[in-house]
Formats: C-alpha cells, sequence, structure tokens
C-alpha cells in the first residue's frame, strides 16, 4: 500500500477524482493479497523429473555420433588418436578444474541442507511424540552426542 | 573436405573417449574411500528407488581445494574440510514410501550397527523414516550417515573423516552458499 | 546442467503455475501446459540468455495455454473464453477477505491480453519490460491496455465494494 498519497505502482494512475483514487488503492490492496499460488505437489514432481525423462529420451552416443552415417575408414584413425590422448591423459592425475571446486562448494552446501532437513525431521517427531513439554530435555540430551539439533533449539529460542 | 571429416571424427571420438574417461577419477575416488571406517555402503538403492535426481561425491582433494577457496572468509571451515576425506550423497525422487524403502533403511541400520555404528537418531513413523549413525573411535568421529525416507524423497548422506561434529554443525550454519538447484 | 535448471524450476513453477491456473483454469490442464513449458526450457537452456530466463518462460507458459484453448473446439469454445464472464455477477456487501475472491473471478473475465497483462504485472509483479517480451507488445501498448484493464476492474470494483 501507498504511505505518502504516491502509488507505488508506476502507470497506477490515481485518476481525476478522489473516489477514482480511492478505487485504485483498494485495488491495489487487493492485487498484493492475490498471492502467486503454489504449484501443486504433483506439478513440483513432474518438473523435477524432467532432466531425468528428458535426458533418457536421447542416449548420449547418439547425440555425439549424430545422425548421419560416415564412412567407417574415418573411424579407425581417429579413434586410434583418441586412445592414444586417452592412454597419456590416464598417466597424469587429473587435477579438479575451478569450475569443479566451485560445484563441490554447491554439492556440499547441498549435502549440509539435507543433514540439516533430517535434524529438523527428528526435532518435529519428537515434538509430535512427545509434546512441547519434553522436547527440550530430550533435544538438550540429545545435542549431546548430535550438535545438529543444537540449532533448532536456538532457533526456538531466538 | 577430407581433412574436415576427419577432423569432426577426431573431436567426436575424443568427446566418447574423454567421456569415459572423465568417470575413471570419480570411480577411482569412490573406490579409495571404501576402505575408510566412515564409509557406508549403501547397497543397491538404485533397485529400490531408481536412478537418483542428485548424485555427490566429493573426495579430499576438492574438499582440500574447497577449504583452500573459503579459507580466508571461514577459517573454520578450511580446517573441517581439509580432515574430511569424502562426502556423499544420493537423493532419490518417489511417488509414495518405495516398497522395499524401509526394509533397506533396516537392513542398512542393522549392518552399521554391527560395524559398531552408533545409532543417534530413530525416528520411525507411516510417512517418514530417519536414522543417523555416527562412527566413533576414541574422542573421533570417523563417519556420519543419514538416513530419511519419506513419501517424496529419499536421501542417504555420509560423510567420511576426522569429523568434530561441533565445528560440522558451526560450518554447515555458516556456509553461505547459494544453491544451484 | 539439471542443477541450473532445478534451480529455475524451483524459482519459477508458481508463477509458471498461477499464470497458467489463471488463463486455462482447468488445473489438470494448467499442469501439463507447465511440464511443457518447462520441458521447451531444458531443450533450449544453452540458447536462452540466463537474465530473460522469466519472461521467456512466461512466455512459452502462456503461448501454451492458448495453443490448448484454441485446441478445446477451436471456434466456440475459443469465442467464448474470449468473451468476458459475466456469470458471477455483482456481488453485494462484501467484506475485505471475500473481494480477495471476487478479484480473482474478475480476472478470469478479462479478455486477452488483459488477463495476462494483470496477471503478470500486479499479481506476479513482473516488470513492464518483462511484460512487453512475454506478450510481446510495445511497452506503450502494455501501459496502455493495463491501464484499459485496470479501469475494468475499477468499475466492477466500485458496483460491488461496501
Amino acid at each position: 500500500m501507498t504511505h505518502n498519497g504516491r502509488n507505488d505502482r508506476p502507470g497506477m494512475e490515481s485518476g481525476g477524482s478522489q473516489s477514482e483514487s480511492d478505487l485504485d488503492r483498494q485495488l491495489e490492496g487487493l492485487f498484493h493479497r492475490l498471492s502467486v499460488e503454489k504449484a501443486p505437489a504433483s506439478l513440483r514432481r513432474r518438473l523435477r523429473r524432467i532432466p531425468t525423462e528428458e535426458a533418457d529420451r536421447t542416449s548420449w552416443w547418439r547425440r555425439l555420433l549424430g545422425p548421419a552415417a560416415q564412412p567407417r575408414w574415418v573411424l579407425v584413425p581417429a579413434l586410434a588418436v583418441s586412445l592414444l590422448v586417452v592412454g597419456v591423459v590416464l598417466v597424469m592425475p587429473r587435477q579438479p578444474s575451478p569450475a569443479d571446486v566451485l560445484q563441490a562448494r554447491q554439492d556440499l552446501a547441498l549435502a549440509f541442507r539435507y543433514i540439516e532437513q533430517a535434524g529438523q525431521a527428528t526435532s518435529e517427531e519428537i515434538q509430535t511424540v512427545l509434546g512441547e513439554g519434553l522436547r527440550h530435555p530430550v533435544k538438550d540430551n540429545l545435542s549431546e552426542h548430535f550438535p545438529f539439533t543444537e540449532q533448532f533449539r536456538k532457533e526456538e529460542s531466538s | 573436405m577430407k581433412s574436415k571429416v576427419i577432423s569432426n571424427w577426431f573431436r567426436q571420438g575424443l568427446a566418447l573417449c574423454l567421456g569415459a574417461m572423465l568417470a575413471v577419477p570419480a570411480i577411482a575416488q569412490e573406490d579409495a574411500l571404501k576402505d575408510l571406517p566412515g564409509y557406508v555402503d549403501f547397497g543397491e538403492l538404485n533397485s529400490v528407488f531408481g536412478e537418483p535426481t542428485v548424485q555427490i561425491s566429493i573426495g579430499e582433494s576438492l574438499l582440500n581445494m574447497v577449504g583452500a577457496l573459503s579459507a580466508e572468509e571461514d577459517p573454520e571451515a578450511a580446517e573441517l574440510f581439509r580432515k574430511l576425506n569424502g562426502v556423499r550423497v544420493n537423493v532419490f525422487e518417489t511417488e509414495a514410501m518405495a516398497e522395499g524403502s524401509v526394509e533397506l533403511v533396516k537392513n542398512i541400520s542393522a549392518q552399521l550397527s554391527d560395524r559398531g555404528w552408533e545409532s543417534v537418531v530413530t525416528v520411525n513413523s507411516a510417512d517418514e523414516q530417519v536414522r543417523i549413525f555416527m562412527k566413533i573411535s576414541g574422542e573421533t568421529v570417523d563417519g556420519i550417515t543419514v538416513m530419511a525416507v519419506e513419501d517424496t524423497e529419499a536421501v542417504f548422506v555420509n560423510v567420511i573423516g576426522n569429523i568434530n561434529p561441533a565445528e560440522l554443525e558451526r560450518v554447515m550454519d555458516n556456509f553461505d552458499v547459494e544453491i544451484d538447484r | 546442467m539439471s542443477r541450473k535448471f532445478l534451480k529455475w524450476v524451483d524459482e519459477y513453477q508458481d508463477q509458471a503455475w498461477t499464470l497458467a491456473r489463471y488463463l486455462l483454469k482447468d488445473p489438470a490442464e494448467a499442469e501439463d501446459a507447465c511440464q511443457e513449458a518447462f520441458v521447451k526450457l531444458w531443450h533450449n537452456q544453452d540458447r536462452i540468455d540466463p537474465d530473460k530466463i522469466r519472461p521467456w518462460l512466461m512466455r512459452v507458459t502462456r503461448n501454451q495455454c492458448l495453443d490448448r484453448l484454441r485446441r478445446r473446439r477451436p471456434t466456440q469454445e475459443w469465442q467464448e473464453w474470449q468473451e468476458p464472464d459475466d456469470s458471477h455477477g455483482p456481488m453485494q456487501d462484501l467484506h475485505q477477505h471475500e473481494l480477495g475472491e471476487w478479484l480473482k473471478h474478475s480476472i478470469n473475465g478479462l479478455t486477452e491480453p488483459y488477463r495476462s497483462l494483470v496477471v503478470l504485472r500486479d499479481v506476479q509483479q513482473h516488470s513492464y519490460e518483462e511484460v512487453a517480451n512475454v506478450l510481446q507488445l510495445s511497452l506503450s501498448q502494455v501501459k496502455v491496455y493495463l491501464h484499459r484493464a485496470r479501469k475494468q476492474l475499477r468499475e466492477q470494483l466500485a458496483e460491488v465494494r461496501p
């Protein structure tokens, strides 16, 4: 909503009369209430499967080799050279590239997120089974052995 | 024309072989972890859950480099990563609690217990199974394993190395990386 | 590649869904339209400027919806969809929370491109430039049409508000 008499949305003219301004403001307020609708779980699952499903549709070797038939005599020297290169590369240890390292950071962040989620599931289950009253004593004891739950105790008390 | 065709095939053949070659370090990396006390063989997850949507295996050298990258802003993270040998994650999307998943979690849990892993967390409910295990040797933790199976997702995480859980928790809290997914 | 794609899925699935729902109404069709749009995104992701993913996706989603509407019954239902939906009629003594529901119905009653304009700009808060990109309109056309759409809604609101 506006705070100083001006509309936040450019183009949403205030109109000539006061009632039009009121209507504009009311309309704007109603738009704010219309939040983006959350996609249903079924759609979310379908979308997350797309990489796997679409990758399966085109096998990798077809993509590499291409659709057209090539004369076989071309393959022999090409593969021979490739094998030679592979032999050389295998002897040399492969060092991670900067891109590999950045990807590894992403992967680690993902791994941490899953560990934290497991901890949260534990915390919620304790609450469900034992009730709020017993949650802290049980979690306090747990956190001696498994500090991840400590994080959620901190979140609750903050 | 002939040299162009050969050049194309050289590139394609090279791409084929490189694709296979790139898999070798990943396999070698995984093999190197198998002998470590903190390693967990999750068994035939694919046969129960199908293809994973996320599969991560980060070995020692990459962990060291990530640590080096973080050293300036987070020396604690650098130290933690330096001591880790590997981080492995398998995530599967499921339509419902996959048949055999409860049994699989129980089997793996039994194997871990037999191997001296301590069960830290157990959640058994109709729509969620969570297990967290730690492999403790004296005062060090050699491995942490998290298994979380619910009706939309099954997650298996194995952290291997010389782990200080309190340090890990702090690093996890502060590890502010935008996840690219 | 798939991590980048899944990030886009997380960021934009709700918006694509909301747009498809407003345009198609039927949730099953809206799901199908969204999936097809994201499949196209998967296949074209290397060709799209990363800064323009959202408008690209909204455009494709909208096009999928329009295609489906045309396929339903080529002439009749398409024409019906083009015409405003007056079936709900004015409602008296609406409280604030009911006005929200009323607004949804009213937006659904707008013809194209007004409906898409209001959903993209006012509900989903895309910039004018993005809206122009999605709908393949000029910036001035977007502003003029949006003004007309809001005028319609304003007039309807004047009839029903307490």
